[in-house]
């Protein structure tokens, strides 16, 4: 199946987690295990993880990196380190988790903490594909980190071969702290 | 003649008024165009500091912005802060906020999470919900957000915001200053221009450094224009040069910078105070120079004045004192030498108005004069003196046979001998023409008799001149002091008459009589009266029939003048025309006999009476070349025909000045009138002469008429004349016809005319009208 998502403004929203539901549960593990940290960048930046999957933040990097999440499906912290922490992450709640790092603003990553098998993370034109279980009637969800309110949830979904569209309300942002380049003057408003 | 401007303003004044004028002209163009180069580049430089202070200010708030973004950005990534928004910690997150308000002085400090869900303010004013809506639609439709002007409560703010990223976006942090009096003020210290802050909004002054009376006026700058140049508007009481500038890209807020004028100009100031004294103290001393310099150049002028003063006052004996070489000594020099012209000229004047000019003798004016001296001493010492009135004898003979400079070197002949005879202190002078006065100091009537006799034989000696010998005699009159008379006027009167009386009976002297002067004084009355009887027609015309003896027909009547005179009863007609005649008024006398004769004529005739007349004329009237003209325009006047009037002359006034006669008869002939010769026979007229005469009649003088009935010599006399008249085809009128024997006699010889008491005496009107209309009844058959 195929969904495309958009913002309230018809933009296709990338990086959103499209994922239907029948009930079955994927194992601890059966997804992503491990988010590196490699350039002072997460690698991936987006992750899937399967409910109670202890997963690893290994440092590939030559710096220390101080990882950590306030959101409310896992909240933890990794104080400064090098290599791999000894201590894997467990996410035992579904949810979106942020991932940042408090020594580069810039780093950011998304965990998908979620438990149905069926899932996809849209492209850059916002389209996801994904296989579902046949004749069914399935809850269909779409995550993004930056939506108002509980994402979109449709519990009656039949999945066919048509496309499906989902709009999604997202908040207003401020464009995320970039990569310091080379230093430039400061910005003076002369008229 | 030069002509010089009347001016009131003196020399010295005038000196002055130029030199200190032109300093004060050429001081105040140099003061103006100082102070006016001064006063532009005080300005130009004042420009220069708005637009640095301008510049400055952009550069500080601009850097105080984003120095307040950095320090907010501390907050907003300081892992703890990011710990308490993520655990909802509001407390500690307020605190937080207040802390960092308080540590970067701003004025508002908010957290807004990104959900909307939860906010903190450290603020001491606790914002809305519809300021936190505000902020974030500002936020988000602002590209360039972390720097905008935002009114919240009516309070606006410049606000920087900073996302709070935990990792992703969680919040923002609004922080916020007042655009107020505290931001203005801290402005102003850093730029040293006076602040004030306007939202474009609705034109607010949300602060200023400047104090309220000058804030009020504020709102009035137009900010657009003090965008692009200064802008000069009056504050409070400061006139104050303003430029602006935007706050943020929006344009919603502008900063305007102030200075005041008067702080701009001080150093302008300062030196125009100093300009000014310099130009107060260059005034002083060039009035001193001024009054100096003109003292200088007027003092030898007014004294110069003083002298042409005196000069003029008629002081000629003291010369001004040349002390100078230049121009002013100079005219001191022709001063001097004008001032002796003058009192030569003058002299020359006082002689030649006190001297006659032919003799050089004193003249009229100083006989009174010399009167006066002789009879002041005549009365002090008791003696006598004598004034002797000497006049040629037939001077006006010489002057006319041999010429003017004859006569008047006779004159001066005369003139010299009389001084020459008469001793130092004895004045001659000339009084006119040919009369001199002698006046002989301490000189009784004897004397003076004696002194005539004794010189008279040197005075009448022949006098030569150019070549040619002339007989001079002379006239004397003599009136002595105080015996003839008691004044210089009289004396000289009476001198005169004597003269006069000495001429009429030719001999050499005279003395006064007394008396004579009464019957000259009463002479003079009489002419006087005459006058006026003619002026006030106080005379009246008698009229004498012509009778024609062959029908008895009136031919014409003789009009014979009468004068009764109010106190002196009748004047004859003889003695009052002699006056007429003397005094030179015979020609008012005639023209008023004229006009009333004719008027007469003319009013008989508007009566249906025809009555013709005749008038006399005096020997004078015949000199007077007007009388035609006169007799024409009397004629005109009543509307009378000339034929009408007849004219008598004498024979002897024709042959007075035969010529001249001869032609004023001719005129009279030629406008008309008819002609008679009267009196004939008693005159010495040659046939030749009577042949030339344009007369028409002839009258028989009545001395023959009236003796030819007694006495045959005459009776052959009348008929002669009036068979020669009759040869010369003249009429012949017979004036005295008073007895029938005569009138026979008359009308035996053939004469036309006669007249006389036979007919009729001279009536007035009147009577004349009541014996015409008896004469005619007698002779109606």
């Amino acid at each position: 199946m195929t969904v495309q998502v958009v913002d309230q403004y018809e933009q296709p929203v990338p990086n959103a987690l499209v994922m239907v539901s029948d009930g079955s549960v994927m194992p601890a593990g059966a997804a992503n295990t491990s988010i590196g940290q490699k350039n002072a960048e997460f690698d991936p930046p987006i992750s899937v993880v399967s409910r109670g999957t202890p997963v690893d933040f290994p440092n590939r990097d030559r710096a220390r990196h101080h990882v950590y999440s306030f959101s409310p499906a896992r909240s933890f912290e990794i104080e400064l380190y090098k290599g791999t922490p000894s201590e894997p992450i467990t996410f035992d709640k579904t949810g979106i988790v942020t991932i940042g790092c408090n020594v580069h603003d810039w780093m950011y990553g998304v965990v998908y903490v979620i438990e149905s098998p069926y899932y996809a993370i849209t492209d850059e034109s916002g389209v996801a594909s994904l296989d579902a279980p046949d004749g069914k009637t399935v809850a269909l969800t779409v995550w993004h980190p930056d939506q108002a309110g509980d994402g979109y949830t449709k519990t009656d979904y039949s999945p066919g071969n048509t496309a499906t569209s989902v709009a999604l309300n997202l908040r207003a942002t401020a464009p995320r702290p970039s990569r310091p380049g080379p230093i430039k003057p400061p910005k003076h408003r002369q008229r | 003649m030069a002509s010089f401007n009347k001016t009131s303003l003196g020399l010295r004044a005038r000196v002055l008024l130029v030199i200190v004028g032109l300093l004060i002209v050429s001081q105040v163009v140099a003061l103006v165009a100082v102070l006016a180069t001064t006063r532009s580049s005080a300005m130009s430089r004042a420009l220069d500091d708005v637009e640095l202070g301008r510049r400055i200010f952009a550069e500080v708030f601009d850097t105080r912005a984003a120095q307040l973004d950095n320090s907010v950005q501390l907050l907003a990534r300081d892992f703890g802060f990011k710990s308490a928004v993520a655990s909802r910690d509001e407390e500690t997150i307020r605190l937080a906020l207040v802390n960092q308000a308080q540590r970067i002085g701003s004025d508002l400090m908010i957290f807004q999470s990104i959900d909307d869900q939860f906010m903190s303010a450290g603020m001491v004013r606790e914002p809305e919900r519809a300021d936190y809506d505000h902020l974030l639609n500002v936020a988000i439709s602002d590209n360039d957000s972390s720097h905008v002007v935002v009114a919240l409560g009516g309070v606006p703010y410049q606000i920087v915001a900073q996302p709070v990223f935990a990792p992703g976006q969680v919040g923002w942090i609004w922080v916020g200053f007042e655009l107020g009096d505290q931001l203005a003020n801290q402005m102003r210290d850093l730029t040293s221009l006076d602040v004030s802050f306007v939202l474009s909004e609705n034109g607010q002054v949300s602060g200023s450094s400047l104090r309220p009376a000058e804030r009020a006026d504020v709102a009035q700058i137009d900010y657009d224009d003090a965008l692009t140049e200064v802008v000069t508007s009056q504050l409070g009481e400061d006139t104050t040069l303003t430029r602006s500038l935007p706050l943020v890209g929006d344009d919603s807020a502008h900063a305007l910078l102030h200075v005041p004028l008067a702080r701009a100009l001080q150093s302008y100031r300062t030196l125009k105070l100093q300009l000014s004294v310099v130009f107060v103290v260059a005034l002083l001393l060039s009035l001193l120079f001024a009054s100096k310099l003109s003292d200088s150049i007027t003092r030898p002028v007014l004294w110069l004045l003083a002298a042409a003063r005196r000069i003029g006052g008629g002081d000629y004996e003291r010369p001004i004192e040349v002390t100078r070489g230049d121009e002013l000594g100079q005219l001191a020099e022709t001063f001097n030498v004008m001032q002796r012209g003058i009192a030569e000229r003058e002299e020359s004047i006082r002689h030649a108005a006190s001297h006659d000019a032919l003799t050089d003798l004193p003249n009229r004016a100083v006989v009174d004069d010399r009167l006066e001296h002789a009879m002041a001493r005549a009365r002090r010492f008791g003696q006598p003196f004598s004034a002797l009135m000497v006049d040629l004898n037939r001077f006006k003979e010489i002057n006319d046979t041999l010429g003017h400079t004859i006569g008047d070197a006779v004159l001066v002949g005369v003139a010299q001998r009389l001084r020459e005879l008469v001793r130092e202190v004895d004045t001659v002078a000339r009084l006119g023409g040919d009369e001199f006065l002698l006046l002989l100091d301490d000189c009784s009537a004897d004397q003076a008799r004696a002194f005539v006799h004794r010189i008279q034989d040197q005075l009448t000696a022949p006098l030569s001149i150019d070549n040619v010998t002339i007989n001079v005699s002379m006239s004397m009159g003599l009136a002595v002091f105080p015996e003839d008379a008691e004044d210089g006027a009289s004396l000289l009167r009476r001198a005169d008459i004597a003269m006069y009386a000495a001429k009429e009976q030719q001999v050499p002297l005279r003395l006064y009589e007394k008396g004579q002067d009464e019957a000259h004084l009463q002479k003079l009355a009489l002419v006087n009266d005459l006058v006026e009887a003619v002026a006030n027609d106080a005379l009246i015309l008698n009229y004498q029939p012509k009778v024609r003896p062959d029908d008895h027909e009136i031919a014409y009547v003789e009009a014979l003048v009468r004068w009764t005179h109010p106190e002196r009863g009748v004047i004859f007609p003889d003695q009052f025309i002699e006056l007429a005649e003397e005094s030179g008024n015979i020609g008012l006398l005639t023209d008023w006999v004229l006009n009333e004769s004719v008027r007469q004529m003319r009013e008989w005739q508007d009566r249906n009476l025809k009555v013709d007349v005749a008038v006399n004329l005096s020997a004078l009237d015949l000199l007077d070349e007007d009388l035609p003209a006169r007799v024409a325009d009397i004629l005109k006047r009543h509307g009378m025909p000339a034929s009408r009037l007849n004219l008598e002359v004498t024979e002897s006034a024709v042959m007075t000045d035969a010529g001249r006669a001869v032609s004023t008869l001719k005129s009279l002939r030629d406008i008309g009138v008819t002609l008679s010769i009267d009196d004939f026979g008693t005159g010495h007229s040659s046939l030749a002469q009577l042949k030339q005469l344009p007369v028409q009649v002839l009258k028989i003088d009545k001395s023959f008429v009236m003796s030819m009935a007694n006495n045959h010599d005459d009776e052959v006399i009348v008929r002669s004349t009036i068979e020669l008249a009759h040869n010369m085809g003249l009429k012949v009128v017979a004036e005295g016809v008073d007895n029938e024997r005569s009138r026979d006699l008359l009308i035996e010889f053939g004469c036309e005319y006669l007249q006389g008491y036979f007919y009729a005496k001279p009536l007035t009107s009147t009577d004349y009208e009541q014996w015409l209309q008896q004469h005619l009844n007698e002779h109606a058959a």
